[in-house]
């Protein structure tokens, strides 16, 4: 199934942050460069369903992104994620699990499956607000994985993981992009270089490039650099 | 069909236990609560710049004689037996009448009928049996005039109050008395009310400021379900602060005065509301209407939680509300203000409930209100499931 974004728009009063993107997403890894302010994180949120579009559409498989169907299928980590700071590791997931639609027994079994996945588990019953920034990047990703989304959009998923979680991390994603659509987003080229198959960058709202890793000749952070000094 | 309803309720309620304001603000307002009603026990009673008696032995000897005349038909009999008692005070040069022994004997009573019988302009003890109920009548009269009620409303009220057995039977009933009067259901659902502002208010808000919105908002059950268990969460909240407050006020006035008088008329100790209902009926009624009044509070506050995301701004605009509701009168000739004014919970509770104003021509306030408030939460419930629903995470 695809995922399409028809002429999307969002325009604020003076300012047009996202502006007539249409593209086709399928199963695979985008890596979404931008510099701050080129629209990503909006571009995103538009995708997500929490920021409603001025123009344009969002469908995946012909679901408009503001039915409930096109939310069982979604997985997303926001850059400045929030949580429960009285709730232990265990009981947001276990929280997120039922927001997402899994049963009490399915979510607690997927729920187990995530904080090993993101090596939480032995912490899983402290309280979040004693967890480290990266611990806390962690436990974002694996409530993102909950529901085994069909898209997964993720904003700055890396920052705050060490070197080797970062490695963990890629691998993850990799195995993911093979039945998902994955859309990445962050400043860390590297990141997107190693395992993005699609290459998206954004500049003042506009897709200013689209193309496969194959079609960057160069090293991507030279590509990236000069895309954006043109 | 709202799915995995009870999940979501269960995580909502937890969120809001494991905050610390939740406990520390209830225990505050307990504790203020429980010293409110226990005052009047503590203390001594001065006679002549002496200590006569503590407040405690006065309310124990007056709940004991007023046990002791329970059953006793206020009539002539027992009008005189007052009024010979009190020739003998009189006789006596006794400036207070009860801490004449034999006068004192009937002082439940005599605080009873001089409710009515002194705000019609007679001296109760200068009546006879007659001359009282015609006083209350007058009494009943003076008032339909104050709320200026309607011909049906009149005729209404004098069938009601035809209905009433008379001469009245006196039962001691002093600790259910309190809890239907004007302040029995005002104080607990004041502290309740604080209580939503603190800590129902901030359901909502707090989902903004933490940012757990965008990934609450992108979930499947993310919108309808969660915010029907959030706003269910905040109802259970209040209604279970208000109800342990109640309790507390129920249990510090039956300790002190007694539970006594369940049965007993309340056309004698609520002389302003002429009805043939019990005393026990009238507080569960009113244990009803407070909740009622809880709910309908809650799910406003967490309206304005929703459309504020601000903890603060909504505590402002609630307690605000309260105080402005009680600061404001609006005088009786604007029949609809001053009626429609009546029904916010603060000042229903306080004496709108007892307003003899009809709505409709046939409807009480015991009936009209619950309608009122749940016509009122469900209105609240949409107008925040519409400002919810359209929420857009942007400009972070």
């Amino acid at each position: 199934m695809e995922l399409n974004v028809d002429r999307l728009t969002k325009q604020y009063r003076n300012k047009i942050a996202v502006d007539r993107i249409s593209f086709s997403f399928h199963e695979g890894i985008y890596g979404l460069l931008g510099a701050n302010g080129a629209g990503k994180t909006t571009f995103m949120r538009m995708i997500c369903g929490i920021l409603t579009p001025t123009h344009g559409s969002v469908a995946f498989g012909g679901i408009d992104v503001s039915a409930e169907e096109y939310r069982a299928g979604l997985g997303y980590l926001p850059q400045d994620f929030g949580y429960y700071p009285n709730f232990t590791g265990w009981d947001f997931l276990l929280y997120m699990a039922a927001l997402k639609g899994l049963s009490r027994r399915a979510g607690a079994k997927r729920a187990k499956e995530m904080l090993e996945l993101v090596s939480l588990g032995d912490v899983a019953k402290k309280k979040i607000k004693t967890y480290s920034g990266g611990m806390k990047q962690r436990l974002g990703i694996a409530q993102a994985l909950l529901n085994d989304p069909k898209i997964l959009v993720l904003d700055e998923p890396t920052a705050g993981l060490d070197p080797k979680e970062r490695v963990r991390f890629r691998d993850l994603i990799e195995q993911l992009g093979k039945d998902s659509i994955v859309i990445l987003s962050t400043h860390i080229v590297s990141d997107i270089d190693k395992i993005a198959d699609t290459i998206l960058m954004m500049r003042d709202g506009q897709m200013i490039f689209t193309g496969s890793r194959g079609e960057v000749q160069e090293d991507l952070e030279s590509f990236y650099l000069k895309e954006f000094e043109a | 069909m709202l799915k995995n309803f009870g999940i979501l309720f269960g995580f909502e309620w937890k969120k809001i236990m494991l905050r610390k304001s939740t406990w520390i603000t209830f225990a505050a307002l307990a504790i203020f609560l429980l010293f409110l009603d226990a005052a009047p026990y503590f203390g001594t009673i001065y006679r002549d710049g002496e200590p006569a008696e503590t407040r405690a032995q006065s309310i124990l000897t007056d709940r004991e004689n007023g046990k002791k005349l329970s059953g006793r038909s206020i009539d002539d009999t027992l009008l005189a037996e007052m009024k010979a008692e009190y020739q003998k005070a009189a006789d006596l040069g006794q400036e207070d009448l009860y801490f004449h022994e034999g006068f004192r004997q009937y002082k439940t009573v005599y605080q009873a009928i001089r409710q009515f019988s002194r705000e019609s302009g007679f001296e109760p003890l200068a009546l006879d049996e007659e001359g009282l109920y015609r006083a209350r009548d007058a009494y009943l009269h003076r008032l339909y005039d104050e709320f200026g009620l309607s011909d049906t409303e009149r005729t209404f009220w004098e069938e009601k109050d035809k209905k009433t057995e008379k001469p009245f039977v006196y039962q001691y009933a002093r600790g259910v008395e309190y809890l239907v009067s004007r302040d029995g259901a005002y104080f607990p659902y004041l502290l309740a009310s604080f209580f939503i502002a603190v800590c129902v208010g901030i359901i909502f808000s707090e989902e903004h400021v933490r940012r757990t919105d965008q990934l609450v908002l992108c979930s499947r059950f993310g919108r309808r379900e969660v915010y029907f268990a959030r706003m269910a969460a905040g109802c259970a909240l209040s209604v279970c602060a208000t109800v342990l407050l109640a309790a507390i006020s129920v249990a510090v006035n039956f300790l002190i005065y007694g539970a006594d008088g369940f049965s007993s008329m309340a056309a004698l100790y609520i002389p302003y509301w002429p009805d043939t209902v019990t005393m026990g009926r009238l507080l569960w009624r009113m244990f009803g209407l407070l909740l009622a009044s809880s709910v309908v509070t809650s799910v406003f506050a967490m309206l304005l939680s929703e459309v504020m995301r601000s903890s603060i701004g909504t505590m402002s605009v609630v307690i605000a509300l309260l105080f402005l509701a009680r600061l404001i009168p609006i005088p009786m000739n604007m029949r609809f203000l001053s009626q429609m004014w009546s029904y916010l919970p603060i000042n229903f509770l306080k004496e709108g409930v007892y307003d003899l104003r009809m709505v409709f021509g046939r409807l009480t306030t015991w009936q009209f209100a619950p309608v009122l408030y749940l016509f009122a939460t469900v209105v609240f419930l949409l107008i925040g499931k519409r400002a919810y629903c359209r929420y857009q995470v942007s400009g972070r």
